[in-house]
């Protein structure tokens, strides 16, 4: 009888018509501290695919985007001016992340279809400083730049679902990465449609001493800069205090 | 070994860092130069931020000024009435720099002011160096003889209105003079994160005629004011003083400019200053030549604060 009871409920479990599925995730950290000795920070997602099995013959689909804040950006083109390579007007872009990191399993076009991707902003290509018109060439130099900085990286077919189950991504913010609120969004697709989502927040923030220092110079910015002339002087007249020959001055 | 930096917002070597402050230092120790005018430039090809290199900088001057300023108003050597005057220049100079700086800053535009008056002003100087160096050198191949022409006080300057007395100095000039002296080299000062002793000294003696003794003391007095107004200003308008970054400068400066000191006494440094001229030459002929080479990526990125 128990065992009878064991195994409807494990069917019930199973059976992939009767629940809605969905997807679980966690983060191996939520709060990242930077500090003096800050060279980077590897991030582990992980999650699975609840509520049953993945049915057989049906193509699931994981994409994994972690979003730092959005911000204006100023984008300037270096032209040619008598010889010079000089900055020339710049254009400001609206809803600029500071930090797009996305890993995937499949090219994003082959997950879903471009609508939907526009509809839950997802893959660069629909970030709302991409799509305003005219200004494409300076959208496509600000994510070359940021690329560089290792501020944007775009992994697709970097991720697979594991015993049909089970998901995992490593994501890293290099040592240039800006403090500030970041989202980690997990979106299950089945054939091309949204079935499941999980978001999580991780903070980045200046920790301890940087901190300090950080924050005066932006909120206090008179008494940040006596701050520096008077350690400026003392730490001069320290080093002369210390290095100077005993016999002879300066 | 790494090091996270809160103002400049990066990542540097500490030795790195301790190498180029030690190696600037050794220069400066050996022939008694600031040494902004190459550590400014070395932190901006490090990757650092020329708005962040030349603020930073200022601030490093100040630290690495005020020993010997100190010893030399121990042994009378400063005019401190000179100074003084000259600072009121300075300070009008290094506001005024410090606010053409950040216009410039929020149209883009300040990278490219620093980089040209780098070039500008270490080839001038690199250029009057190596002249001074190579032109006795090459005379004494040809069989002319020698002939210095120093050219002191020249005469015009007498017809400049409000004069004052200088007494330390021996000097009796129109205020205005050390007053536009030191307005010039605290836009200098603002602008390229240079104590501006390449320019004050040659001033002084050149133009003021002030006597050899307290040339070089008065500059300092001078130049330890002016840097530290230059880093207050930029604290103020662009947030760009890495506090950090000018104590690790520092340290390696203070071993290296002690280590200089001892080889250019043994070594007779003369023999040098064309190395050094050549070195000058070298710096500005590399920020020249970013101007000048297309660059890698045509786009730059500034997030807009609000």
């Amino acid at each position: 009888m128990k065992r009878l009871v064991f195994l409807i409920a494990l069917l019930m479990a199973l059976a992939p018509a009767v629940r809605a599925q969905d997807i679980v995730t966690d983060i191996s950290q939520y709060d990242i501290e930077l500090r003096h000795s800050f060279t980077g920070q590897e991030l582990l997602l992980f999650g699975a695919i609840k509520g049953g099995e993945t049915v057989a013959g049906e193509r699931y689909d994981i994409v994994i985007v972690i979003t730092g804040e959005e911000r204006p950006h100023m984008v300037r083109k270096k032209e040619r001016v008598i010889g010079f390579w000089v900055n020339t007007g710049g254009k400001l872009l609206e809803g600029v992340p500071e930090y797009y990191a996305l890993a995937s399993t499949r090219p994003l076009l082959a997950i879903a279809p471009e609508k939907e991707l526009a509809r839950l902003k997802i893959g660069l290509a629909q970030q709302d400083f991409a799509r305003q018109p005219g200004l494409e060439d300076y959208a496509a130099g600000l994510i070359r730049v940021k690329e560089g900085a290792g501020l944007y990286q775009v992994a697709t077919e970097a991720m697979e679902i594991q015993s049909e189950t089970l998901f995992r991504a490593d994501f890293f913010f290099p040592a240039n990465v800006p403090s500030g609120a970041y989202t980690a969004s997990a979106y299950l697709f089945r054939e091309g449609r949204l079935i499941g989502r999980s978001d999580k927040e991780i903070r980045i923030g200046k920790a301890g001493f940087e901190r300090v220092i950080y924050s005066l110079a932006q909120n206090q910015p008179h008494l940040y800069g006596l701050m520096a002339i008077i350690i400026a002087l003392l730490a001069g007249w320290l080093a002369g205090f210390i290095t100077r020959p005993k016999s002879k001055l300066g | 070994m790494s090091l996270y930096f809160p103002i400049a917002e990066m990542s540097l070597n500490v030795l790195l860092l301790l190498f180029m402050g030690g190696g600037v230092g050794f220069l400066s120790g050996m022939f008694g130069i600031g040494g902004g005018f190459l550590m400014t430039p070395l932190l901006i090809f490090t990757g650092v931020p020329p708005a962040v290199a030349v603020a930073t900088e200022a601030n490093q001057i100040t630290a690495s000024s005020v020993s010997g300023a100190l010893a030399h108003f121990r042994r009378s050597g400063i005019d401190i009435k000179m100074g003084l005057v000259l600072m009121a220049g300075g300070l009008g100079g290094s506001y005024a720099g410090a606010e053409i700086f950040s216009y410039l800053n929020s149209i883009g535009q300040v990278d490219l002011m620093i980089s040209l008056a780098y070039v500008f002003f270490l080839g001038t100087i690199g250029s009057l160096m190596l002249w001074e160096n190579v032109s006795p050198w090459l005379a004494r191949k040809s069989g002319r003889r020698v002939r210095r022409r120093r050219k002191r006080h020249p005469a015009w300057i007498h017809a400049w209105p409000h004069k004052m007395k200088f007494k330390k100095s021996h000097l009796v000039v129109s205020i205005y003079l050390p007053i536009l002296i030191g307005f010039v080299v605290g836009v200098l000062a603002a602008i390229m994160g240079v104590g501006g002793g390449f320019v004050m000294i040659p001033a002084l003696i050149y133009i003021l005629g002030m006597p050899g003794n307290v040339v070089v003391g008065t500059s300092l007095f001078q130049i330890v004011f002016v840097t530290a107004m230059v880093t207050f200003f930029h604290s103020v308008n662009t947030q760009t003083v890495d506090v950090v970054m000018a104590l690790v400068l520092l340290s390696g400066g203070v071993i290296g400019a002690q280590l200089g000191a001892r080889v250019g006494y043994k070594l007779k440094a003369e023999q040098f200053r064309a190395g050094l001229a050549v070195l000058v030459l070298v710096v500005c002929f590399k920020m020249g030549w970013d101007l000048f080479t297309t660059p890698a990526e045509l786009y730059s990125v500034i997030e807009v604060v609000r």
